[in-house]
């Protein structure tokens, strides 16, 4: 395993992916600064700037922007009160009130060291993790991918929203444009209607950028006011010995429950957050004290948000299946670039695996120095107007989406799926059930065919092997546990 | 927000239908395996009972809507108007050229949205569209849309 992390580590330590990665974690923590622009959409965002990439540098600069809005999230909690992602929300309650009470730079402090430890905690995780999981999952056949798949969108759709119900229908609408295109089996054409852009389906760029990035700045456009940023000189960053008595086990039990929360699909990082939060209030002596300002409620949800991008990777990089809206993203560009993730990527392209498993070693080293002295320059970026804001990000999706395949029937695509993503948000549609969908269907759809090929056709092999059969089951239980709640609920009513 | 939620309701029951119909034709197609309109016919069928589903739940009240409206005073004419400007620089692009286009794209928008000095406008956008001339042609070298006027 050595071995293979310090060949990784060669391969980062050249400089194209050296610049890329520091690029990828600045990126990253500015998105994560600013808020209204998550980690979703600017990844989506910027998947256009690696297509001259090879897959290696192109997915070690996405992780970056990945785990580094994780790290810039903190400090828009922090200093304004305003999480910069959704998986800061938690770091709010105390960080903004331990600001109140002067103690914001040992807050930032703390938020960037339990980030750096959890980050480099969930990277060994990963490291002793995959490789054996990625042996189990070799053995898998088509029937058990199309479990998996399965499984693994249902975990999203019931995790992922505030109803199950709308989580399902945006599931079904994303599988329903995922179909949109050549049959990969047939070869005969679906909802095209002679359109060549649509003839190899609908671009996931388009797609996601659409349905992320363009819907939020619709968002933000909707008000003429901006949060006032009050950012005076943050000082003492680094914290004191009662600070560092006080945190050190709840970042190692958020950097435990981020990273196994993570590692199953479905669980995002503001899932992850969440559930350290709770857990550290649960424990305290003292539970009254959280949401007045303690250090435990800053280190544990953001020590759980930076574990989690570790646990993201598993079943993304080792299972093919993303877990969460941001991983989506990650394997749409992978696809693009010729690498299809899973098992198979351990075998046929382990220095890709470990190469990117070191960049994030390295990322996060470069992320605890600029979030550590540099801190002040990131909380000036919450300066920056909307009005500027707004058509940066506008024209940056819209050329980045046009330079994928220079066709600008993509760039209105692009314009449809933000409309209708500012709309499902309106409702409270979830968007990453849609962009997983539309990435995982093909894919879904191949395996199908493959599986039922193999029966002649008879469903059965879906339930005659175990792995599949357990699989699928997880799949049920997952989609039918809100309706044994709402039976719960009214038996105990009754 | 009720009124919003049972038009979207009716919307997706509309594409539910859309996609019976297309997927039905395409089911006379089928030549192996579960055929090629399996995922499409039974996600249309799928987003069809779900929208039902939350329309009755909607209507009976067991699923709860938020009462506030869906749009804040004043939001849905800045968004429309952010969408017509976004609209408006995708066909400028194609006629004139990204040049021409992103700037006035700039101008418009910073003016619409800061309503700053003319001349702070013209100036941040000149600067913003030169900085994405740099990043997209002369650093990632990709193709940019020129135009009529071969900018």
């Amino acid at each position: 395993m050595f071995e293979h992390l310090i060949t990784g580590l060669v391969t980062v330590i050249s400089p194209t992916n050296l610049l890329f990665c520091f690029f990828g974690v600045t990126m990253g923590t500015i998105i994560g600064v600013l808020p209204g622009v998550g980690p979703v959409a600017g990844t989506a965002m910027l998947v256009p700037f690696t297509f001259g990439m090879n897959p290696t540098t192109a997915i070690i600069m996405l992780a970056g922007i990945y785990y580094g809005a994780m790290y810039g999230g903190s400090t828009t909690s922090i200093l304004v009160n305003l999480p910069g992602e959704s998986s800061s929300v938690m770091t709010c309650l105390d960080g903004y009130q331990m600001g109140r009470k002067g103690r914001a730079g040992a807050a930032l402090g703390i938020s960037a060291i339990g980030s750096f430890i959890a980050g480099t905690l969930s990277v060994v995780g990963l490291m002793l993790l995959a490789p054996p999981l990625a042996e189990l999952a070799i053995r898998f056949g088509p029937p058990e991918y199309f479990a998996l798949m399965t499984l693994g969108m249902t975990l999203v759709i019931s995790l992922v929203g505030e109803s199950m119900v709308k989580g399902l229908i945006s599931g079904a609408f994303g599988i329903f444009l995922g179909t949109v295109g050549m049959d990969p089996t047939s070869g005969i054409e679906r909802f095209s209607y002679g359109i060549p852009t649509l003839m190899d389906g609908l671009s996931f760029v388009s797609v996601s950028v659409g349905l992320f990035a363009i819907s939020e700045v619709l968002e933000m456009s909707e008000s003429s006011s901006q949060p006032p940023a009050y950012i005076d000189k943050i000082s003492n960053l680094l914290p004191n010995k009662e600070d560092w008595k006080r945190s050190i086990f709840p970042i190692l039990r958020g950097s435990v429950i981020g990273f196994f929360a993570c590692s199953m699909p479905g669980a995002g990082a503001t899932v992850a957050s969440m559930l350290a939060y709770a857990t550290e209030k649960k424990i305290s002596k003292h539970p009254e004290k959280f949401g007045t300002g303690i250090i435990e409620g800053v280190a544990a949800p953001e020590a759980a948000n930076n574990a989690a991008t570790g646990g993201a990777m598993i079943p993304l990089l080792v299972l093919g299946v993303p877990g969460s809206g941001t991983a989506a993203v990650m394997m749409g560009a992978l696809l693009i670039h010729g690498m299809r993730p899973g098992p198979l990527l351990f075998e046929k392209h382990p220095d890709f695996f470990w190469a990117v498993t070191a960049s994030m070693y390295i990322g996060n080293i470069m992320l605890l120095i600029l979030n550590l002295p540099f801190v002040g320059i990131w909380a000036r970026m919450l300066k920056i107007p909307n009005s500027l804001l707004i058509p940066i990000i506008l024209a940056i999706s819209s050329v980045g989406v046009f330079t994928v395949n220079n066709n600008l029937v993509e760039v209105w695509i692009m314009l449809l799926f933000g409309i209708i993503g500012y709309f499902m948000k309106k409702f409270g549609f979830p968007a990453a059930p849609v962009v997983l969908a539309l990435i995982l269907t093909p894919l879904m759809e191949n395996a199908l065919q493959q599986s039922l090929q193999m029966s002649h056709q008879s469903l059965s092999i879906f339930f005659n092997r175990p792995i599949s059969l357990a699989l699928l089951i997880v799949a049920m239980l997952s989609l039918s546990s809100p309706l044994v709640r709402v039976f719960r609920a009214k038996t105990k009513k009754s | 927000m009720k009124k919003g939620m049972i038009t979207a309701c009716i919307l997706l029951m509309g594409l539910s239908l859309y996609g019976i119909i297309e997927s039905s034709r395409l089911e006379r197609t089928m030549q192996m395996g579960v055929g090629i309109a399996f995922f499409p016919l039974s996600m249309s069928i799928a987003i069809g009972g779900l929208a039902v589903l939350l329309l009755v739940g909607i209507l009976k009240g067991r699923i709860p809507v938020k009462e506030k409206p869906i749009f804040g005073e004043g939001g849905f004419p800045r968004v429309l108007t952010v969408v017509g400007f976004l609209l408006g620089y995708l066909i400028l692009i194609e006629a004139i050229g990204y040049v021409p286009s992103t700037f006035l794209f700039f101008a418009a928008m910073v003016y619409f949205l800061a309503r700053d000095r003319i001349l702070k406008t013209l100036l941040t956008s000149a600067a913003c569209t030169f900085i994405l001339y740099a990043i997209f042609r002369l650093w990632l070298k990709s193709p940019l849309p020129t135009g009529l006027l071969g900018l």
